[in-house]
């Protein structure tokens, strides 16, 4: 097919390609995503492979974020996050808000002023960033499980205002 | 078998493993069976070369919160899934 690029050989029988849009073979092919990876890899296993694709292999990287971190919700985060995308998750230390960058409202444990928290993945800086909902995945992971790191490296200011610093969080 | 995807509802088979590698495409997928010795050769491989990329693993029985998430040091193929994370910093 004259519109389609090929950009990497996957393994036997499957390979990455660009499709520039347009009609194969009788059929118009849309390209979600403005051509992204993801959703091309996606196509080119529709095209290549024997099996027909799952519907999760043709699903956004926004789509595919979403439902894995949905999938790591408890139900009353769940309901929280369909709600309002943002959800509370507790540790030991106190309840953390998820779901605004660079904005997490923290409610200590301990008699205190609330807080607001800093903390993101950190991703090479010159690659393409994972989808937000996977952002949240990966604070959810580490608050959960292993909360004293999570509070290490926060940077952290007072709710009411101020300036920013350095963690650890003072709990 | 090993095998890429994507996430969602998975078709869950009898004794497979799957890795979630969070990345800029939602998530990477791999999964392995087994008892193919070849496939969780090369899973243990990737699980080497993710830890050396500093990316954190979390062990999870398929469909769990992450409330029962638990951070891995080594690979098991007989584990349900694998999420790699990556690790975090101040913003």
């Amino acid at each position: 097919v004259p519109s389609v690029a090929v950009l990497e050989e996957l393994a036997p029988g499957r390979t990455l390609v660009q499709i520039h849009g347009g009609t194969h073979d009788g059929e118009v092919v849309v390209v979600m995503g403005g051509g992204r990876h993801g959703d091309v890899r996606a196509l080119s296993w529709y095209l290549d492979g024997e099996d027909p694709p799952e519907l999760s292999q043709l699903q956004s990287p926004q789509d595919k974020a979403n439902a894995l971190l949905e999938s790591l919700l408890s139900p009353a985060q769940l309901r929280e996050w369909r709600r309002h995308r943002r959800f509370w998750v507790s540790s030991p230390q106190g309840q953390v808000q998820l779901g605004e960058l660079y904005h997490l409202p923290f409610r200590p444990r301990a008699t205190g002023p609330q807080l607001v928290l800093c903390v993101v993945p950190d991703e090479p800086i010159n690659r393409v960033r994972m989808p937000e909902p996977d952002v949240w995945a990966n604070l959810l992971l580490v608050l959960q499980n292993d909360p004293a790191r999570f509070f290490g490296v926060a940077n952290w200011r007072f709710a009411d205002g101020g300036t920013w610093r350095r963690g650890p969080v003072p709990v | 078998m090993f095998d890429r995807g994507g996430v969602g509802s998975i078709r869950k088979e009898p004794l497979m493993g799957t890795m979630r590698i969070l990345d800029s495409t939602g998530d990477t997928l791999v999964r392995w069976e087994v008892d193919d010795n070849a496939a969780v050769r090369e899973a243990e491989d990737l699980f080497a070369r993710l830890t050396a990329e500093r990316r954190i693993p979390f062990a999870r029985p398929s469909g769990a919160t992450a409330d029962d998430a638990e951070q891995i040091k080594a690979f098991d193929p007989e584990l349900e899934e694998i999420i790699w994370i990556r690790p975090i910093a101040g913003g």
